[in-house]
């Protein structure tokens, strides 16, 4: 039996489901974890006290910071890879204590704590904590434009939809409910539930303290101020972007560095060039101050794409990452040169062919002799057999419904214009010739600096 | 009795209008402590110190496009907001955290990008960093206020209706991205990827084509490109724009008395 008087089979070779039998919590679902060295099967996040309980109590290992650790399940399946095949002295520090797990007294028991003095320890935590950061970012962004959010407001009967900071702000300046600026917060539908289940609960936000009815309970908020959240209340914590970020500072500190005092250093440093009168309310900083200041502030070039857009063959369903990849495969798979078709065409006329042959491929129909097959593969292979592969004649694709595009954010049409000689179309409207022919005018030239002698 | 009745209710007087004066300063402390903590500050006075600043706030400049035809640079967004004002849409493109190695470790810090526009000729571009993310936000929109550009739309063949394309073809470059604008007949809409389709909407172009060549996976210099392009509509010479305009003042030498004659005339900045 182990500390919560469950059965624990430490020898049966099956893994066991241990549940906790718990009312679950709103956020994630539950996820099986085993254990670091042997095979039980803990339930996360409900399971997670049992898993650490049994963590020390079987195996004498104790992770340092457990609280800290973003994404505690992917943690601990990296190390379980590890331990599999190395033992415990190999990355944690050992301790000698003199008692048993379940508090006997005993002489120098060995006990193992994995901690992030270990390189590799470290590491993975950070990079968790970067995962964790991305997706709760994620979340963040979606909060911030989801335009279909509804609630009816926890103090009066107004039923406030569209963005969720319009709701925090509508708390914020009727009934001067303080949750926090609504692009610092995260999962704020379930901030709002617990702030609802508080107030339903007839329990203080800040002080935690249960009063006798609703009334009271407004009154006692508005008279201490405790209409906000308290800062010391760790619970909260997850609900402020400012506690995902990666710092390997010491937790409980607060930030030094107050913003007015970076902005002082600032305004000393750009004293000799040109700026406007430093005024610590507005916002009024020029560029030159940017400039100075950080120089990742103003880069735009590290901001890059997690997935890139793909392409999508014109006949098969192949998805290509670049335009050299597709003109490739439609070689290879196709035995057709894209490059030979569209040479001599202008932009538009490009644009007018691929937006056919995809109309064509929708509707299942070959190309060259426009014959109607059932589905793609027939297509297929009826293009192949009679190697009508290709783009179709002039008068078939050279029709102004073509410059419609037939698929939404069709990638190929955006990597059209390799050509950037294609003035011969004469539908478009006329524009100047690219070249621009430079007169200098011979009294400008008698002003210029050179014929001037300074003495 | 008659005299113990207007003495109670002298005292009754008194302690009502104690109470009163009290539950005034109760509200006007509870108004005070809600509105001082974190209240946004309020935006409508506006103090100029620009010159263009002090001509916009007293209304001597109609339009924005008067400032933008003598090229004047703009350095306080409140100008903007002033004639823009409720047509101005921002869009929180991204939220990154950056990482600086510090002696005491990481700090990490957000960036937010952000495009502003009214759907309507005007578009802007702004990128900020800072420790919180509204505060990264906010500044962010600010410069992407300074930034705003006005955008030259034109027909794609008939002259019919309003302008829903861009002029001409025009290119912009940032970094390795350069991506090309060119004109589509009515109805096609815009044909890019995502993040040059929002800036285009936003700038007010209806139909569009586009083409990018570079590294189009770094989407901060595919956004910047592409606002370049837009900006360009504007700089591009077209045979309509060749006739010859009488020179005119800029508005610093057409209110040149009126801004000689205000006090406080020391705060404001030679632009």
């Amino acid at each position: 039996m182990d500390m919560n008087g469950k059965n624990v089979f430490k020898s049966d070779p099956f893994p066991i489901l241990m549940f906790n039998y718990t009312k679950p919590s709103i956020s994630k679902q539950s996820q099986p974890v085993s254990c670091l060295k042997c095979d039980i099967i803990f339930s996360f996040p409900l399971g997670k006290e049992d898993y650490l309980g049994h963590l020390f109590l079987s195996h004498r290992l104790v992770i340092a910071d457990v609280e800290e650790v973003a994404l505690l399940e992917e943690y601990l399946e990296f190390w379980q890879k590890e331990f599999k095949h190395h033992e415990f002295e190999e990355y944690c520090t050992t301790m000698l204590l003199d008692q048993l797990p379940d508090g006997a007294f005993s002489k120098n028991e060995k006990y193992y704590l994995l901690s992030d003095i270990l390189p590799e320890d470290r590491e993975i935590r950070d990079k968790l904590k970067e995962k964790r950061l991305e997706k709760v970012l994620s979340q963040h962004q979606y909060e911030l434009t989801d335009r279909n959010f509804e609630r009816e407001c926890l103090y009066c009967r107004d039923v406030i939809s569209g963005l969720r900071s319009t709701y925090i702000e509508h708390l914020f300046s009727k009934h001067f409910l303080q949750l926090g600026k609504s692009e610092n917060l995260v999962f704020i539908d379930e901030l709002i539930a617990k702030v609802a289940n508080n107030l339903e609960k007839l329990i203080c936000l800040y002080c935690e303290k249960k009063f006798k009815d609703r009334a009271t309970l407004k009154e006692h908020m508005r008279k201490k101020g405790h209409k906000r959240i308290n800062p010391n209340n760790r619970s909260y914590d997850k609900y402020f972007l400012e506690n995902y970020r990666v710092n390997n500072q010491v937790h409980d500190k607060k930030h030094l560095s107050y913003p007015h005092k970076t902005r002082q250093k600032l305004a000393n440093k750009n004293q000799d060039k040109e700026a406007t009168r430093p005024s610590k309310d507005s916002e009024c900083v020029s560029f030159k101050q940017n400039q100075t200041s950080e120089d990742s502030d103003s880069d735009w070039s590290d901001w890059n794409a997690d997935s890139l857009q793909t392409l999508t063959c014109l006949y098969c369903t192949e998805q290509c990452k670049d335009f050299n990849t597709f003109r490739q495969h439609l070689l290879a798979e196709h035995s057709f040169d894209f490059d030979s078709c569209l040479k001599g065409l202008n932009f538009y006329q490009r644009i007018k062919i691929v937006n056919y042959v995809r109309r064509q491929t929708y509707q299942h129909r070959c190309v060259t002799c426009n014959r109607r097959f059932e589905n793609n593969n027939e297509l297929l292979q009826h293009l192949e057999k009679e190697t009508h592969y290709g783009v179709g004649e002039k008068k078939q694709w050279d029709k102004p419904e073509y410059f419609f595009p037939t698929y939404e954010d069709d990638g190929l049409l955006c990597i059209l214009d390799d050509n950037p000689n294609d003035d011969m179309d004469e539908t478009v409207v006329r524009i100047i010739s690219e070249e621009s022919k430079a007169e200098i005018n011979k009294d400008a030239e008698k002003l210029s600096l050179e014929n001037f002698n300074f003495l | 009795m008659a005299d113990a009745a207007p003495a109670r209710g002298g005292f009754r007087g008194g302690f009502g209008s104690r109470g009163g004066r009290g539950g005034r300063g109760r509200g006007r402390g509870r108004g005070r402590g809600g509105r001082g903590r974190g209240g946004k500050e309020d935006s409508k006075d506006w103090v100029p110190v620009t010159k263009l600043g002090r001509l916009v706030k007293d209304g001597k400049i109609r339009s924005l496009e008067e400032i933008y035809l003598y090229s004047l640079p703009i350095k306080e967004f409140e100008i903007i907001d002033f004639f823009l004002g409720a047509a101005l849409r921002d869009e929180v493109l991204k939220i990154m955290p950056v990482q600086k190695q510090t002696r005491a470790g990481q700090r990490t810090r957000f960036k937010a990008f952000v495009a502003i526009g009214d759907n309507n000729g005007h578009i802007g571009l702004g990128v900020k960093c800072s420790k919180e993310v509204a505060t990264a936000i906010r500044g962010a929109i600010i410069l992407a206020k300074l930034s705003v550009v006005p955008v030259r739309r034109g027909y794609w063949g008939n002259k019919i209706g309003k302008p829903h394309t861009v002029p001409c073809k025009v290119t912009g470059k940032c970094g390795s991205v350069s991506v090309r604008l060119i004109p589509a007949p009515r109805g096609t809409g815009i044909v890019s990827a995502p993040v040059p389709k929002k800036l285009l909407m936003m700038a007010g172009i209806e139909d569009c084509y586009t083409s990018a060549r570079g590294s189009t996976g770094t989407l901060g210099n595919f956004a910047k490109a592409t606002y370049a392009a837009i900006a360009k509509t504007y700089a591009y010479l077209t045979p309509d724009l060749w006739k010859e305009l009488p020179l005119g003042s800029t508005p610093y030498q057409q209110f040149s008395d009126f801004l000689a004659d205000k006090p406080g005339a020391r705060h404001h900045v030679d632009v």
